[in-house]
Order: C-alpha cells, then structure tokens, then sequence
C-alpha cells in the first residue's frame, strides 16, 4: 500500500486526539531540542558559505563536530573548512594515459585500465572526508567471480537484493539511484543500465555526492536518451569541455517534485560522460571539481597516498568491495585516542581504515586494513594491530606490514561471520558487509548461549520490571536464532563495552522477530543504563 | 535588492532566514537526529540546509517560505543520508554506542527517554510525522509540505505512528 497516495487518504474528520501520549511526547521532544545550542559564529559561517555558493566560489564544508562534554551536556564546535583532505602527494612525473589525456602527476602510469587506483583518480581529494567515506564496488569482478545472472529488465527491489546477495554476498550492496529502480526504468532515463556499469565509487552524503563508475556506455545513446526523457528532457543543458560531455539538467541539488525511478528526491542531477567512464553528481562545483580530478589526477584521490595504497591493496586482493574511511592529520592532533580494550597495547590511529571483501578462489577472502603516514609509523604499531587477532583461529588471520599499511587478511571458504568486542571512543561502527570497525579492537568470537531449553518470552522477562544482563543476552540472541531462521544473515556481532550489541544484518527477514522477542527488552535495558 | 536568502519580515528589518535559523535550529537538529542513524551528523545535516537555504537567494525569496524550505531539505537529506547508510546499523545501536547515546541520557528523565527510544523504533516516515507535528509543531498541511506528502497520508502515519508508540509504552509498564 502507498501511504503517500492521495487516495489513500482517510477522510477528513480523522484527526489526530490529543490523547495523553501526545503530552509526554511534547515533553521529551523538547526536552531533546533544549539540549541543543548553536555555536555564537555558526550563522555566520552559514553566511559565508551560502554566498560562496551562490555565486559560485571555491566551496567549503561546514563540519561541526558535537563534543560530549559530560552525559547532560552537548556542546559544539564548528569548524569551517575549505580542503576536506590530506594535501596530495607532489607531481612525479608527466605521463599519457589511456584514457586519451595526459597525466601530469604520474600517479596512473603503469596501472591497468580496470585497476581501482585509475578509478580514484576521477574523484577529486575532497570527495572523502572524516565524515564520509568511500564505498567501491568492482561489479565486474563480482560477476566473474560468482557468475551471477544478469537481471531482467524488470528487476523488483527484491530481485535487487538477490542479485546484490549473490555478487557480493549481502543483500543490500546495491543501493542507491542506480540501483534501486530497475535496470530498464534506469536505462529510459540515463541512456544506460546498471548492468553495464563495472566499477563503482559511491561517495558524499547529501548535495555533495554521487557516482563515478566505469563500464562499457554509449555516449551517443546516452545523449539521445536524456534528450527525449519527457521529465528531465526538455530542462537538459548540455556542452561539452575538455573532451568530456556535461549533461546537466538543474544547478546545485535544487530540489522539486518531478521525482522519477531515478531521481527519487526530485534533484535533476549532473552526467558527466567520459571514455569508458560516468560520473553523476549533483551540483556545478562537483562537476568541475571531477573535472579537474580527471584531468590532474594530483589533485584527486588518488593523489592521497594513504588512500591510493587502502584502494590498491583491496585490488590486488581481488576483493569486489572495499570501504575507505579518512582520518585526517586534524583529527589525528586533536582527538584524543580511545582507552585500549583490557589487555591490548595502545595503536595510534591511522590516516585511513579500509576493508573489504571478495571470493577471488574458491574462498572468501575478508581484509581489513590501517594506513598511516611512513613505514615507521606503521611498523611502530604492527605489535598493537596484531594484538587484536589471536582469538581468531578458524581462520586464522595473516597479519602483516605492507608498506605504510598494515593488514589482516582472512581466508575462509564461504561467508565469513565476524564478532568480536571493539573499544572505539571515535566513531560509529561501520557495520557494512564484512567489516568490522577494528581499530583498537579485540576480535574474539562470542558465545552464544544455549537456546535450546528455554526461551523466555519478552512478557516473562519483563514480568519484574527490569532486565538483567544475562535476560538482555539470552533475548538478543533468541531474536538472532528467529532472524536467522527467517533467512537474515548477521554479517558482524560486536559485543559493547558496556554489555550491548552491536549487530549489521541485511535484507527485513526477521525483522518481525526483533519485534516480538527483542525490542521491549532492548528498550528496557539500554534505558536503565 | 536584497542579498541572498534575506526578506524583511513584517514589520522588521531582520533576514527570514536568519530568523529562522535563531528560531528553529536547535528543534531542527533535534528533528535530524530523530531521523537519521547516525545522530552525530545531525547539525551537519541542518547546517547544509541552512546553507542551500542562503544560496538558494532569489529563488527561495520567490518560491518558497525559508522555513518550509529548510524543514524540507532536512527531512530529504536525512533521507538522502539514510539510504545511502541502510546497510549500517538498525535499530539498538544509537542509545548504547554513539554520542546519541548521551544526548538522549541528556534529557534526564527515564519517561522522556522511554518516549524517544520508542519513537526510534517507528518506521521512517511515522517518525517524521510525529516528530515534525509534535517537535516542529506543525499542521498537517505544514507537515505535508515538509514531506511532500498529501495530508491524508500525514494522518495515516501519525495516527499509526502514536498507536505504536502508546503500544510500546504500554508494554513498558
């Protein structure tokens, strides 16, 4: 059923009683907003960067990092910032690159066409920040790996989530505006399907973010497509600049309500056409800044060592996914490092942390991986990086200093479910496919208690009013034995310092089972706390 | 001529969206952090709307009210946010692990917290109801616009939204 349908609408004297939850809701509700201040210079800072924007200057990026002072306060600092990334490395060298143009930095000489390193080279350095990653994605590696079939045309999500489980070994790795309509209802609208796309960058978050992908796309058909596409056709700019084609249907994410399968928020978006290679995005400084990526790779980011060695390293691999979050000197100066999990050495934290999975044999093969700023750095905490593995056994990890990186690769045939208990202090967990946050974690696998005799109801274990530790993990691990039985897959369990979980499961099977055996439970315990 | 995202409010002289900035801003990032599964990116959430606000200049000034326009661009990119992130976490996580989990010890008070853990169970587009009606105090019209909904289906998913919610907290007792 579509809520949103006017149809669907009820009628009109169905209003809303103001029964006696509503009260207590307005209470917490503005209990939760007092909590909040702006920071004095916050509304210029907007100020600024509104009018750097609107007429189109060098953008910043407000950050605003919320400092938790003490559990009944919040406070914030802004911090305005025009560079979201470490400065590139310096040219090297002058080169000519495959892709037609030439290469001033030298960064892509002697990389193949498909590796992962020529691929972030079409992103420009500030495409990753503290705050947003970067997720890739080699489709075409996956399909060689797997030989998954391709979709048919009329691909339904849940179609999506199968072909998405069977490349990549979860349900949920494509997502997005590309993938989430089906393959025809994308080509109707851009000129191409998802199943030409080979690689994928996913990267940014709101305005500022989008796609660069390589594969095997028509540039004429691209052309006439968007031009006759009744919605977003007749608003198409499009021109051409430095051997790349720009279609360009509004400026800066403006949003509307002409929401198509692909334009599901009503932005129309900005295609950039190259050989071999599409980049969409949303706004005119994002174009020009691919651009010039494109065109000066030192300026992109592959020009950010600890970024190029995290992408290559998963490449060589030969895994089909990697995650690359960044940690900028910034951060690594003013934040102060968790306290170590009990039992494991202080790490110094990294400039990127990266992982990802792959099935290059008849294996899975899983890596996780720090980088730093020199070799020394690295070597200086590969004792503490190899510290967080020994519970491991089944596989066993390799552990190793590659360079400024260090990496723990796990090989095990099938899927490999990965618990274990972490101590960030920084950062949320990651949580996606096969990865865990592992800085400053202990891996060790969790127990799981025996279910079979008895299972408490969430009614039975409420009966007194309180939830015990041992009642909170007996009902959590009743809701995953039901979750799993209705076909979820539990791709990390971390285990909390404080006794919680920490879980990333993919696809809505079992979600009536947190329902039913969990959430008044979970509720119970975490508000005691 | 009026500078960008700036209109004389009646009887004033101070910018609208600057008023509302003063105004709404604690309430929006309030309202983000109800949305989105990472709490901490809340303020950049609001912020990036105040920001398309001002430079939307003219153009806002013409089409739109300033607050309607913001309230809008936060639910979209908290929405925006949220999809690209379906794959990391669910539902437990915020109260125990991130910094969401002493902004909601913040509100001091076990019933509050009782009331905002539940309503973070409500699927998505019940929880931006409840919470732009009764955080934002806005009209179903206003609530509508927000979500660019029709008002019926703002009336469903409140009138889903509180049962479940009033069911959960019954159970709680």
């Amino acid at each position: 059923m579509n809520l949103d349908d006017d149809s669907m609408d009820p009628p009109d004297d169905l209003d809303i009683p103001e029964d006696p939850v509503v009260g207590r809701l307005r209470t917490a509700l503005t209990a939760l907003a007092d909590r909040v201040t702006a920071p004095d210079d916050l509304w210029e800072s907007i100020e600024r960067e509104g009018s750097a924007r609107a007429g189109g200057q060098q953008r910043g990026k407000i950050v605003l990092a919320a400092l938790l002072a003490t559990a009944a306060v919040i406070a914030a600092v802004v911090v305005v910032r025009l560079t979201d990334a470490p400065t590139p490395d310096p040219v090297i060298t002058m080169a000519t690159e495959p892709d037609g143009h030439e290469d001033g930095s030298g960064l892509l000489t002697d990389t193949p066409a498909d590796s992962w390193v020529r691929l972030l080279g079409k992103l420009p350095a500030g495409a990753i920040t503290p705050q947003t990653g970067l997720s890739i994605q080699d489709l075409a590696r996956a399909r060689a790996q797997t030989g998954a079939e391709p979709l048919p045309d009329t691909t339904t999500e849940e179609a999506w989530r199968a072909h998405s489980q069977a490349l990549f070994g979860r349900d949920d790795a494509l997502t997005g505006e590309l993938f989430l309509p089906s393959p025809a209802e994308v080509r109707a609208e851009l000129g191409f399907g998802p199943e030409q796309i080979d690689q994928i960058i996913t990267w940014g978050v709101g305005e500022h973010s989008g796609y660069v992908a390589t594969g095997r796309f028509d540039p004429t058909t691209i052309a006439t497509t968007v031009a006759a596409e009744p919605t977003w056709g007749p608003e198409l700019d499009t021109r051409e600049q430095d051997g790349l084609t720009v279609h360009r249907w509004s400026r800066d994410a403006r949003l509307t309500n002409k929401r198509t399968p692909v334009r599901d928020l009503g932005v129309g978006g900005q295609l950039i056409v190259g050989d071999g290679w599409i980049a969409w995005t949303k706004t005119d400084a994002d174009v020009e800044a691919i651009i010039d990526a494109f065109l000066d790779p030192a300026g992109s980011l592959a020009g950010i060592a600890a970024v190029r060695s995290a992408a290559d390293s998963a490449d060589q691999a030969g895994l089909t996914e990697a995650e690359i979050l960044l940690r900028g000197p910034e951060e690594r100066s003013t934040t102060a490092p968790p306290a170590p999990q009990p039992g494991l050495p202080a790490i110094d934290q990294p400039l990127t942390t990266s992982g990802g999975s792959g099935r290059p044999s008849t294996d899975s093969v899983v890596q996780f991986r720090l980088d730093y700023g020199t070799e020394v750095e690295a070597a200086a905490n590969l004792a503490a990086f190899t510290a967080t593995w020994p519970a491991i056994t089944d596989p066993v990890p390799q552990v190793a200093r590659d360079g400024t990186g260090l990496v723990a690769t796990f090989t095990a045939p099938g899927a490999l479910q990965l618990t274990g208990t972490y101590a960030d202090g920084l950062e949320s967990p990651l949580g996606f496919g096969y990865f865990i946050t592992f800085f400053n974690v202990r891996a060790e696998p969790l127990d799981r208690p025996d279910l079979s005799d008895s299972r408490p109801t969430q009614a039975e274990i409420l009966a007194d009013g309180t939830v015990t530790d041992d009642e909170y993990r007996v009902a959590f691990w009743t809701f995953v034995e039901c979750a799993e039985e209705a076909g979820a897959s539990f791709s990390t369990i971390t285990e909390t310092p404080d006794g919680g979980y920490f879980y990333s499961t993919t696809g809505t099977q079992g979600d009536d089972c947190y329902g039913q055996l969990f959430m008044q439970v979970d509720m119970t315990w975490q508000t005691s706390r | 001529m009026l500078t960008p995202g700036r209109d004389a409010t009646p009887g004033g002289h101070e910018p609208a969206l600057e008023v509302v900035f003063r105004r709404d801003y604690a309430r929006l990032v309030a309202l983000a952090r109800l949305l989105i599964d990472r709490p901490e990116e809340a303020e950049e959430i609001v912020q990036e709307a105040f920001v398309r606000a001002y430079a939307a200049g003219d153009r806002l000034e013409q089409r739109d009210d300033p607050r309607a326009y913001v309230q809008r661009s936060v639910v979209n990119l908290a929405r925006d946010g949220l999809r690209r992130r379906r794959t990391v976490r669910r539902a437990p996580v915020p109260l125990v692990v991130s910094g969401d989990g002493a902004d909601v010890d913040a509100i001091g008070d076990e019933n509050r917290r009782e009331i905002v853990a539940a309503l973070r169970t409500l699927p998505e587009r019940q929880r931006a109801c409840v919470a732009l009606r009764y955080l934002l105090d806005l009209s179903t019209a206003e609530t509508a616009l927000a979500l660019e909904i029709s008002t019926g289906a703002v009336k469903t998913h409140l009138s889903r939204g509180l049962a479940a919610l009033q069911a959960a907290l019954e159970d709680l007792r």
